[in-house]
């Protein structure tokens, strides 16, 4: 696709910077760049509107190579626009390529929760579904420790799992075994996940957090639920750094959140 | 700094010079041709983003000398209220490009080091440096020239 008029406006203003060459006419050259990347134009069609241009310059050109070295700086102009955005395309395949990664880890995770659901003792299957979600929610979603809890009611005794880098072992200790409560009451009953980040310096620069011994700056939570909509537990993960976390990791969190609902369910039938 | 250069940017004609002044300090820090254009294509993109989002600021250029590196630093400054969200504004590509990586995240390909600092009413600054690494020869004779 080279619309006409881009052809010819880049002939045109090739012409002026031949006819005098400095940086408002060269500046021209940016700018029509700029336009055929936000027209959806290629590289391709740039180099047939600068051949066209060329062309009609070295037809009236006293000096070639003068000529052809205008050309040469025209043309890097023009293209610079495309530099700013071609390693754009490779890091959106790169984005694209992890994209994949998390949903093929997803499937494979969607079989360990239903293995684990079966297994026959009631305490060890829930314990290992925990295990298995507090690891796998940290790794999909980047987190620095994840907690994992469940229990039946608020009498009954909680059932907890937790996931956290040697380099964090203290602090992700103290978060595992911490009360989180304060943070489980911030969730409303609406929402399936929140997602919360610190506020700024001023404020504390961390999220109020009993039993924490390094500020949490970052926080993802989903609540676990019965088919009947009773909660029955929840998934924290947790960032030293501010904003860790976004719209995907929500969406990631709450997709794990349900499969670990449903294979704790299970392990109540099966049990 | 003797050799800093500050250009006023108070609309789209004020591009023009801040590219001028960008590129002939990238070629008295003896960068390439195409290093050159990369440079005055950022700085283009930075002062873009000054007149779209806040009308007007400053773009301060200023060469970096190291040993074995020389570089140009570029510094946007605007008054304006601020990016609230950095990040997203730098992953998305969503200042002056529609969403197509120009911009800011467009200008930060461009360089080698790339900064936003911004804060709620206290406007934006955008520090980007593009380096050249210093060859052996030019290393002897800036040795030769000191002895």
């Amino acid at each position: 696709m080279n619309r006409p008029p881009f052809r010819s406006a880049y002939a045109a203003a090739f012409l002026a910077y031949l006819a005098d060459e400095d940086e408002r006419t060269l500046c021209a050259a940016y700018e029509l760049g700029r336009e055929a990347v936000m027209t959806g134009l290629g590289v391709m069609d740039i180099a047939e509107a600068h051949h066209d241009a060329l062309h009609a310059g070295l037809r009236a050109a006293v000096d070639v190579d003068a000529t052809t070295r205008a050309g040469r700086d025209f043309l890097l102009e023009s293209l610079s626009a495309f530099e700013m955005v071609q390693p754009g395309a490779s890091e959106a395949r790169d984005a694209a390529e992890a994209d994949r990664g998390r949903a093929a880890m997803v499937r494979r995770l969607s079989s360990f929760f239903a293995d684990a659901s079966l297994a026959l003792d009631d305490g060890h299957a829930t314990h290992e579904i925990l295990r298995l979600l507090a690891e796998q929610a940290r790794e999909l979603v980047g987190g620095a420790c994840c907690v994992a809890t469940v229990s039946a009611d608020d009498a009954s005794p909680q059932a907890r799992a937790a996931s956290y880098a040697e380099a964090d072992a203290a602090w992700g200790a103290r978060l595992a075994l911490g009360d989180l409560s304060s943070l489980e009451r911030r969730m409303p009953r609406s929402a399936p996940v929140i997602r919360m980040d610190a506020p700024g310096p001023e404020r504390g620069g961390a999220l109020a957090l009993a039993g924490a011994a390094a500020p949490v700056r970052s926080w993802l939570g989903a609540r676990l639920t019965a088919l009947d909509g009773r909660p029955i537990g929840f998934v924290h993960v947790f960032h030293h750094r501010p904003r860790a976390f976004g719209a995907t990791d929500e969406a990631v969190l709450t997709h794990l959140a349900q499969m670990a609902s449903a294979a704790v369910e299970r392990t109540a039938l099966y049990a | 700094m003797s050799d800093e250069v500050r250009v006023a940017i108070n609309g789209d004609a004020d591009l023009v010079p801040a590219r001028a002044e960008g590129r002939a300090l990238a070629e008295r820090q003896g960068f390439s041709r195409t290093d050159a254009t990369l440079i005055a294509t950022a700085i283009s993109e930075v002062a873009r983003n000054i007149v779209v989002h806040v009308g007007r600021g400053e773009i301060l250029l200023r060469p970096l000398d190291e040993v074995s590196r020389c570089g140009l630093q570029v510094i946007a400054h605007d008054e304006g209220p601020g990016i609230r969200d950095v990040e997203a504004a730098l992953g998305q590509g969503t200042t002056t490009g529609r969403g197509l990586g120009l911009g800011l995240p467009g200008a930060r390909r461009l360089m080698d080091d790339f900064e936003v600092a911004s804060s709620s009413g206290r406007g934006t600054t955008v520090t980007m440096v593009k380096w050249r690494v210093r060859d052996e020869l030019e290393l002897m004779r800036e040795r030769r020239r000191r002895a």
